[in-house]
Protein backbone atom coordinates (compact mmCIF):
# COMPACT_ATOMS: atom_id res chain seq x y z
CA UNK A 1 0.00 0.00 0.00
CA UNK A 2 3.05 2.37 0.78
CA UNK A 3 4.54 4.17 -1.80
CA UNK A 4 7.47 3.60 -0.48
CA UNK A 5 9.46 0.79 1.05
CA UNK A 6 12.18 0.39 3.03
CA UNK A 7 14.43 -2.97 3.20
CA UNK A 8 16.39 -3.11 5.88
CA UNK A 9 19.97 -4.44 4.94
CA UNK A 10 21.74 -7.69 6.22
CA UNK A 11 23.60 -6.72 9.82
CA UNK A 12 26.45 -8.02 10.92
CA UNK A 13 27.34 -8.51 15.08
CA UNK A 14 30.84 -8.64 15.88
CA UNK A 15 31.60 -8.53 19.76
CA UNK A 16 34.40 -7.11 21.89
CA UNK A 17 35.21 -8.66 25.14
CA UNK A 18 36.98 -5.82 27.62
CA UNK A 19 36.21 -7.45 30.45
CA UNK A 20 36.15 -4.00 32.44
CA UNK A 21 32.91 -5.29 35.08
CA UNK A 22 31.10 -2.65 33.90
CA UNK A 23 29.58 -1.13 31.14
CA UNK A 24 32.08 1.60 30.03
CA UNK A 25 31.80 5.09 27.81
CA UNK A 26 32.16 4.26 24.41
CA UNK A 27 32.89 6.84 21.84
CA UNK A 28 32.85 5.13 18.21
CA UNK A 29 33.67 6.26 14.73
CA UNK A 30 32.58 4.39 10.83
CA UNK A 31 34.74 4.78 7.99
CA UNK A 32 32.29 5.80 5.65
CA UNK A 33 33.94 4.80 2.56
CA UNK A 34 33.68 0.97 3.94
CA UNK A 35 29.74 1.48 4.34
CA UNK A 36 27.22 -0.35 2.17
CA UNK A 37 25.53 2.42 0.25
CA UNK A 38 26.54 5.15 2.04
CA UNK A 39 27.96 6.79 -1.16
CA UNK A 40 30.30 8.71 1.65
CA UNK A 41 34.39 9.44 2.45
CA UNK A 42 35.08 10.25 5.93
CA UNK A 43 34.95 9.10 9.29
CA UNK A 44 31.16 9.69 11.60
CA UNK A 45 30.11 8.74 14.71
CA UNK A 46 28.24 6.32 15.35
CA UNK A 47 25.17 5.29 16.06
CA UNK A 48 23.32 5.90 13.34
CA UNK A 49 20.77 4.42 10.76
CA UNK A 50 21.11 5.68 7.51
CA UNK A 51 19.08 5.31 3.70
CA UNK A 52 20.73 4.29 0.37
CA UNK A 53 19.79 5.15 -2.73
CA UNK A 54 16.64 4.46 -4.24
CA UNK A 55 15.41 2.11 -6.41
CA UNK A 56 12.69 1.08 -8.81
CA UNK A 57 11.09 -2.31 -7.03
CA UNK A 58 9.53 -4.00 -10.38
CA UNK A 59 8.12 -6.64 -7.79
CA UNK A 60 5.80 -4.44 -5.71
CA UNK A 61 5.77 -1.36 -8.47
CA UNK A 62 7.10 1.19 -6.11
CA UNK A 63 10.14 3.29 -5.22
CA UNK A 64 12.21 1.83 -2.28
CA UNK A 65 15.53 1.84 -0.53
CA UNK A 66 17.96 -0.03 1.61
CA UNK A 67 18.32 0.98 5.02
CA UNK A 68 21.12 0.50 6.62
CA UNK A 69 22.65 0.55 10.46
CA UNK A 70 25.27 0.83 12.37
CA UNK A 71 25.79 0.96 15.89
CA UNK A 72 27.10 -0.35 19.16
CA UNK A 73 25.37 -1.75 22.40
CA UNK A 74 26.91 -3.24 25.90
CA UNK A 75 25.51 -6.96 25.86
CA UNK A 76 26.54 -7.09 29.43
CA UNK A 77 29.32 -5.74 31.85
CA UNK A 78 32.22 -7.21 29.67
CA UNK A 79 31.26 -7.48 26.13
CA UNK A 80 30.68 -4.79 23.71
CA UNK A 81 28.61 -5.65 20.36
CA UNK A 82 29.12 -3.72 17.05
CA UNK A 83 26.02 -3.87 14.19
CA UNK A 84 26.84 -2.85 10.72
CA UNK A 85 26.43 -4.01 7.27
CA UNK A 86 29.29 -6.52 5.67
CA UNK A 87 32.60 -4.97 5.16
CA UNK A 88 32.00 -1.99 7.27
CA UNK A 89 35.06 -0.46 9.12
CA UNK A 90 34.58 0.78 13.16
CA UNK A 91 36.88 2.14 14.88
CA UNK A 92 36.35 2.82 18.63
CA UNK A 93 37.37 4.46 21.97
CA UNK A 94 36.59 2.49 25.19
CA UNK A 95 37.21 3.89 28.41
CA UNK A 96 37.67 2.55 31.52
CA UNK A 97 35.14 4.96 33.52
CA UNK A 98 31.37 3.20 33.62
CA UNK A 99 28.70 4.49 32.59
CA UNK A 100 26.68 4.59 35.50
CA UNK A 101 27.80 3.29 39.48
CA UNK A 102 31.02 5.17 39.32
CA UNK A 103 32.67 6.44 42.55
CA UNK A 104 31.66 10.05 41.92
CA UNK A 105 28.21 9.29 41.66
CA UNK B 1 61.85 0.11 31.42
CA UNK B 2 60.49 1.87 34.55
CA UNK B 3 58.04 4.99 34.46
CA UNK B 4 56.79 7.83 35.44
CA UNK B 5 52.69 7.25 35.99
CA UNK B 6 51.03 9.58 38.40
CA UNK B 7 48.16 8.23 39.87
CA UNK B 8 45.31 10.62 42.48
CA UNK B 9 42.44 8.05 44.13
CA UNK B 10 38.73 8.71 44.62
CA UNK B 11 38.68 10.35 47.73
CA UNK B 12 39.42 8.29 50.92
CA UNK B 13 41.48 6.09 49.20
CA UNK B 14 44.87 4.58 48.52
CA UNK B 15 46.30 4.37 45.31
CA UNK B 16 47.52 0.87 46.34
CA UNK B 17 45.28 -1.82 44.98
CA UNK B 18 42.69 0.08 43.75
CA UNK B 19 40.32 -0.47 40.74
CA UNK B 20 41.38 1.44 37.17
CA UNK B 21 37.70 2.83 36.75
CA UNK B 22 37.89 4.17 40.76
CA UNK B 23 40.57 6.54 40.30
CA UNK B 24 40.61 10.08 39.70
CA UNK B 25 43.83 10.13 37.51
CA UNK B 26 45.70 7.41 36.48
CA UNK B 27 47.93 7.75 33.38
CA UNK B 28 48.71 4.32 33.11
CA UNK B 29 45.94 4.93 30.67
CA UNK B 30 45.50 7.30 28.29
CA UNK B 31 43.32 10.76 28.50
CA UNK B 32 41.18 11.70 25.38
CA UNK B 33 42.66 15.04 24.00
CA UNK B 34 40.73 17.98 22.66
CA UNK B 35 42.37 19.70 20.25
CA UNK B 36 39.88 22.09 18.97
CA UNK B 37 35.93 22.99 19.74
CA UNK B 38 34.24 25.00 16.99
CA UNK B 39 31.24 25.96 16.88
CA UNK B 40 29.20 26.58 13.26
CA UNK B 41 25.89 28.34 12.02
CA UNK B 42 26.15 27.02 8.09
CA UNK B 43 27.68 24.13 6.01
CA UNK B 44 31.55 25.07 6.86
CA UNK B 45 34.14 23.12 5.45
CA UNK B 46 37.75 23.46 7.81
CA UNK B 47 41.43 22.24 6.88
CA UNK B 48 42.38 19.09 9.07
CA UNK B 49 45.29 20.63 10.81
CA UNK B 50 46.18 17.07 11.78
CA UNK B 51 46.57 15.26 7.95
CA UNK B 52 44.84 12.32 9.31
CA UNK B 53 41.43 11.34 10.65
CA UNK B 54 40.25 11.40 14.27
CA UNK B 55 37.26 11.49 16.63
CA UNK B 56 34.65 14.39 16.54
CA UNK B 57 31.67 15.00 19.07
CA UNK B 58 28.86 16.58 17.76
CA UNK B 59 25.86 18.31 19.89
CA UNK B 60 22.91 20.43 18.01
CA UNK B 61 21.60 23.91 19.45
CA UNK B 62 17.78 23.14 19.05
CA UNK B 63 15.05 25.69 18.55
CA UNK B 64 11.36 26.00 16.92
CA UNK B 65 13.04 25.30 13.59
CA UNK B 66 14.93 21.94 14.31
CA UNK B 67 14.19 18.57 12.16
CA UNK B 68 11.83 16.70 14.24
CA UNK B 69 9.95 14.52 12.34
CA UNK B 70 6.16 13.89 13.22
CA UNK B 71 5.26 11.22 11.53
CA UNK B 72 5.45 7.44 12.14
CA UNK B 73 5.99 4.38 10.00
CA UNK B 74 3.47 3.34 7.57
CA UNK B 75 0.85 1.33 9.15
CA UNK B 76 0.73 -2.38 8.10
CA UNK B 77 -2.18 -2.45 6.83
CA UNK B 78 -5.31 0.02 5.02
CA UNK B 79 -6.89 -0.43 8.42
CA UNK B 80 -4.31 0.44 10.77
CA UNK B 81 -4.27 4.21 12.07
CA UNK B 82 -2.07 6.43 11.21
CA UNK B 83 -0.19 8.37 13.81
CA UNK B 84 -1.69 11.68 14.91
CA UNK B 85 0.50 14.69 16.41
CA UNK B 86 -1.27 17.35 17.55
CA UNK B 87 -1.45 19.90 21.17
CA UNK B 88 0.40 22.33 22.85
CA UNK B 89 3.41 20.34 22.22
CA UNK B 90 4.22 21.49 18.70
CA UNK B 91 4.50 25.24 19.38
CA UNK B 92 7.11 24.74 21.89
CA UNK B 93 9.30 21.61 21.24
CA UNK B 94 12.46 23.73 21.98
CA UNK B 95 13.26 27.55 22.87
CA UNK B 96 16.47 27.94 21.69
CA UNK B 97 18.50 27.34 24.83
CA UNK B 98 18.47 22.87 24.46
CA UNK B 99 21.03 20.98 23.35
CA UNK B 100 21.34 17.40 22.13
CA UNK B 101 23.80 14.62 21.06
CA UNK B 102 24.00 15.19 17.05
CA UNK B 103 22.33 11.49 15.32
CA UNK B 104 22.95 11.55 11.88
CA UNK B 105 19.51 10.08 11.89
CA UNK B 106 17.61 12.39 14.25
CA UNK B 107 18.67 15.34 12.07
CA UNK B 108 17.20 13.60 9.30
CA UNK B 109 20.56 13.12 7.13
CA UNK B 110 23.69 11.04 7.01
CA UNK B 111 24.90 14.55 5.77
CA UNK B 112 24.65 15.87 9.04
CA UNK B 113 27.14 16.82 11.98
CA UNK B 114 30.79 16.54 11.28
CA UNK B 115 32.19 14.03 8.72
CA UNK B 116 36.06 13.75 8.97
CA UNK B 117 38.75 13.41 6.31
CA UNK B 118 42.44 13.13 6.35
CA UNK B 119 42.67 16.73 4.78
CA UNK B 120 39.46 18.41 6.00
CA UNK B 121 36.37 18.40 8.59
CA UNK B 122 33.13 18.89 7.02
CA UNK B 123 30.56 20.32 9.35
CA UNK B 124 26.80 20.59 8.01
CA UNK B 125 23.78 22.08 9.36
CA UNK B 126 21.50 21.22 6.90
CA UNK B 127 17.95 23.04 6.39
CA UNK B 128 14.83 21.06 5.53
CA UNK B 129 11.54 22.72 4.60
CA UNK B 130 9.57 24.29 7.44
CA UNK B 131 6.77 25.65 5.43
CA UNK B 132 5.84 27.46 2.59
CA UNK B 133 5.33 31.35 1.52
CA UNK B 134 2.92 30.65 -1.43
CA UNK B 135 4.58 28.16 -3.59
CA UNK B 136 8.15 29.03 -1.82
CA UNK B 137 9.68 26.39 0.33
CA UNK B 138 10.47 28.07 4.22
CA UNK B 139 13.55 26.93 5.49
CA UNK B 140 14.45 26.03 9.07
CA UNK B 141 17.92 24.61 11.34
CA UNK B 142 19.10 24.00 13.88
CA UNK B 143 21.03 27.45 15.65
CA UNK B 144 24.45 26.14 15.48
CA UNK B 145 26.40 22.84 15.54
CA UNK B 146 29.18 22.55 18.40
CA UNK B 147 31.92 19.90 17.67
CA UNK B 148 34.43 18.80 19.89
CA UNK B 149 37.87 17.70 17.34
CA UNK B 150 39.91 14.80 19.12
CA UNK B 151 43.74 14.59 18.31
CA UNK B 152 44.18 10.63 18.60
CA UNK B 153 44.41 9.45 15.17
CA UNK B 154 41.39 5.99 14.32
CA UNK B 155 44.08 4.06 12.59
CA UNK B 156 47.82 4.19 12.18
CA UNK B 157 49.13 7.10 10.90
CA UNK B 158 52.82 8.90 10.55
CA UNK B 159 52.02 12.17 10.87
CA UNK B 160 53.04 14.36 13.66
CA UNK B 161 52.04 17.55 15.10
CA UNK B 162 52.96 20.58 15.94
CA UNK B 163 51.28 22.20 19.73
CA UNK B 164 52.41 25.57 20.99
CA UNK B 165 52.49 25.85 24.69
CA UNK B 166 55.02 25.48 27.36
CA UNK B 167 55.84 24.27 30.07
CA UNK B 168 54.03 21.24 29.47
CA UNK B 169 53.30 18.13 31.73
CA UNK B 170 53.90 14.70 29.93
CA UNK B 171 53.55 10.80 30.44
CA UNK B 172 54.11 8.33 27.57
CA UNK B 173 52.91 4.73 28.00
CA UNK B 174 54.93 1.84 29.18
CA UNK B 175 58.30 1.34 27.02
CA UNK B 176 57.89 4.74 24.80
CA UNK B 177 60.70 7.80 24.90
CA UNK B 178 58.15 10.91 26.10
CA UNK B 179 60.42 13.08 24.05
CA UNK B 180 60.57 11.47 20.82
CA UNK B 181 56.54 10.70 21.27
CA UNK B 182 54.05 11.83 18.83
CA UNK B 183 51.64 14.43 21.18
CA UNK B 184 48.91 11.82 20.00
CA UNK B 185 50.33 8.94 21.28
CA UNK B 186 50.93 10.55 25.02
CA UNK B 187 49.09 9.08 27.58
CA UNK B 188 48.94 12.35 29.00
CA UNK B 189 49.62 16.14 27.60
CA UNK B 190 49.02 19.03 29.13
CA UNK B 191 48.87 21.19 26.42
CA UNK B 192 45.31 19.63 25.36
CA UNK B 193 41.67 19.38 26.74
CA UNK B 194 40.59 16.48 27.87
CA UNK B 195 36.28 15.03 29.23
CA UNK B 196 36.26 15.70 32.57
CA UNK B 197 33.52 13.73 34.26
CA UNK B 198 31.40 15.76 36.67
CA UNK B 199 29.13 13.52 37.44
CA UNK B 200 27.22 10.26 36.37
CA UNK B 201 23.97 9.32 37.45
CA UNK B 202 20.34 7.53 36.80
CA UNK B 203 17.22 9.27 35.47
CA UNK B 204 14.30 7.69 35.72
CA UNK B 205 11.10 8.68 33.74
CA UNK B 206 8.17 6.31 34.64
CA UNK B 207 5.14 6.36 32.18
CA UNK B 208 1.54 5.53 33.18
CA UNK B 209 -0.69 3.14 30.88
CA UNK B 210 -2.87 5.94 29.03
CA UNK B 211 -5.45 5.68 26.57
CA UNK B 212 -5.90 9.30 24.55
CA UNK B 213 -8.86 9.63 22.78
CA UNK B 214 -9.15 9.41 18.94
CA UNK B 215 -6.96 12.39 17.13
CA UNK B 216 -6.41 13.69 20.67
CA UNK B 217 -3.47 16.04 21.69
CA UNK B 218 -0.29 14.33 22.89
CA UNK B 219 0.58 13.56 26.06
CA UNK B 220 3.93 15.06 27.64
CA UNK B 221 6.20 13.87 30.48
CA UNK B 222 9.20 15.18 31.51
CA UNK B 223 12.17 13.87 33.72
CA UNK B 224 14.76 16.17 34.91
CA UNK B 225 18.11 16.50 36.31
CA UNK B 226 19.07 19.39 38.05
CA UNK B 227 23.15 19.47 37.32
CA UNK B 228 23.31 23.00 37.91
CA UNK B 229 26.32 24.33 36.07
CA UNK B 230 24.50 27.35 34.85
CA UNK B 231 26.05 26.14 30.78
CA UNK B 232 25.19 23.32 28.91
CA UNK B 233 27.70 20.32 29.36
CA UNK B 234 28.58 17.62 27.04
CA UNK B 235 27.34 14.01 27.95
CA UNK B 236 26.81 10.26 27.19
CA UNK B 237 25.17 8.11 26.19
CA UNK B 238 24.77 9.37 22.92
CA UNK B 239 21.10 9.40 23.48
CA UNK B 240 18.99 12.71 21.40
CA UNK B 241 15.42 13.96 20.48
CA UNK B 242 12.67 12.21 18.60
CA UNK B 243 13.88 8.80 19.18
CA UNK B 244 11.49 5.76 18.55
CA UNK B 245 10.58 4.55 21.83
CA UNK B 246 11.15 1.10 20.59
CA UNK B 247 14.51 1.94 20.20
CA UNK B 248 15.60 3.09 23.52
CA UNK B 249 17.42 -0.22 24.35
CA UNK B 250 17.68 -1.56 27.60
CA UNK B 251 16.65 -0.59 31.01
CA UNK B 252 20.38 1.25 31.46
CA UNK B 253 19.50 3.39 29.01
CA UNK B 254 22.20 2.22 27.19
CA UNK B 255 20.97 3.78 23.68
CA UNK B 256 21.71 1.80 20.53
CA UNK B 257 20.09 3.14 17.64
CA UNK B 258 18.24 6.33 16.82
CA UNK B 259 15.21 6.10 14.74
CA UNK B 260 13.45 9.23 14.08
CA UNK B 261 10.08 9.91 14.74
CA UNK B 262 7.19 8.02 16.36
CA UNK B 263 7.71 4.66 15.15
CA UNK B 264 5.08 1.94 14.90
CA UNK B 265 4.68 2.27 19.09
CA UNK B 266 3.17 6.13 18.70
CA UNK B 267 5.82 7.43 20.85
CA UNK B 268 9.01 9.51 20.44
CA UNK B 269 11.55 10.29 23.20
CA UNK B 270 13.88 13.47 23.85
CA UNK B 271 16.72 13.41 25.57
CA UNK B 272 18.61 17.02 25.84
CA UNK B 273 20.37 19.36 28.42
CA UNK B 274 20.25 23.82 28.62
CA UNK B 275 22.23 25.13 31.57
CA UNK B 276 20.21 23.77 34.39
CA UNK B 277 19.08 20.37 34.06
CA UNK B 278 19.14 17.21 32.10
CA UNK B 279 15.77 16.22 30.39
CA UNK B 280 14.24 13.04 29.62
CA UNK B 281 11.00 13.38 27.66
CA UNK B 282 8.20 11.07 26.18
CA UNK B 283 5.74 12.55 23.82
CA UNK B 284 2.85 10.17 23.48
CA UNK B 285 0.83 10.50 20.39
CA UNK B 286 -3.06 9.04 19.05
CA UNK B 287 -4.59 7.68 16.76
CA UNK B 288 -5.35 8.76 13.32
CA UNK B 289 -7.81 7.73 10.83
CA UNK B 290 -6.80 4.52 8.51
CA UNK B 291 -6.19 5.12 4.71
CA UNK B 292 -9.87 5.11 3.99
CA UNK B 293 -10.05 8.19 6.09
CA UNK B 294 -12.38 6.31 8.68
CA UNK B 295 -11.82 6.93 12.39
CA UNK B 296 -9.73 4.18 14.02
CA UNK B 297 -10.71 5.15 17.77
CA UNK B 298 -8.86 5.95 20.53
CA UNK B 299 -5.34 4.57 20.94
CA UNK B 300 -4.21 2.82 24.81
CA UNK B 301 -0.32 3.22 25.84
CA UNK B 302 1.56 0.69 28.21
CA UNK B 303 2.94 1.88 31.66
CA UNK B 304 6.32 2.04 31.36
CA UNK B 305 9.74 3.29 32.46
CA UNK B 306 12.70 4.65 30.99
CA UNK B 307 16.03 4.63 32.73
CA UNK B 308 19.02 6.33 31.41
CA UNK B 309 22.73 6.02 33.49
CA UNK B 310 24.00 9.31 32.25
CA UNK B 311 27.40 10.92 32.59
CA UNK B 312 28.13 14.45 32.38
CA UNK B 313 30.67 16.23 31.72
CA UNK B 314 32.40 19.97 32.78
CA UNK B 315 33.22 20.29 29.10
CA UNK B 316 30.53 23.02 27.90
CA UNK B 317 28.87 23.01 24.59
CA UNK B 318 29.90 25.56 22.37
CA UNK B 319 32.57 27.21 24.16
CA UNK B 320 35.45 27.44 21.31
CA UNK B 321 38.88 26.93 21.56
CA UNK B 322 42.15 25.60 19.63
CA UNK B 323 44.94 24.61 21.07
CA UNK B 324 46.50 24.18 18.20
CA UNK B 325 47.11 27.55 17.49
CA UNK B 326 47.00 29.74 20.72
Amino acid sequence: MAWYQSNPMTLYKKEYTHNLGSEPIVLAYVDLSTLQESGMTGWKQIPFTYSGEMYFDPDWGTWAWDVGTVQWYSKDENTIVFVAPKNTKIVADIFIDPQYNAWYE
Amino acid sequence: MSRPVIKIAKPGRSVIGLSPKDFALNTKYALPKIYKQVTVEDDTIIPNPLGYPHGAWCFRRLNKDSYYSLGGAEPASFWEPYVHVSGPILSSLFTGNEYTCLSSTSSGSLYAGATVRDNEIEIRNLEHIIGYDGGTPIYGKDTSISTALFAEPLGETDKDITVGGNPVLKVAPEGRDVKALEAYRQNLDGRFDTLKIFKTGELTLSLPEETIPYMGDCVVRTATFNHGLGYPPMYFPPATVNMNLSTWGNTHGNITLAVPGFGYDFSTVDVYVDSNNLYIRSIRASNGPDAFGSETGPRTHPALTLSLHYTLFYNEIGSDFDLLTN
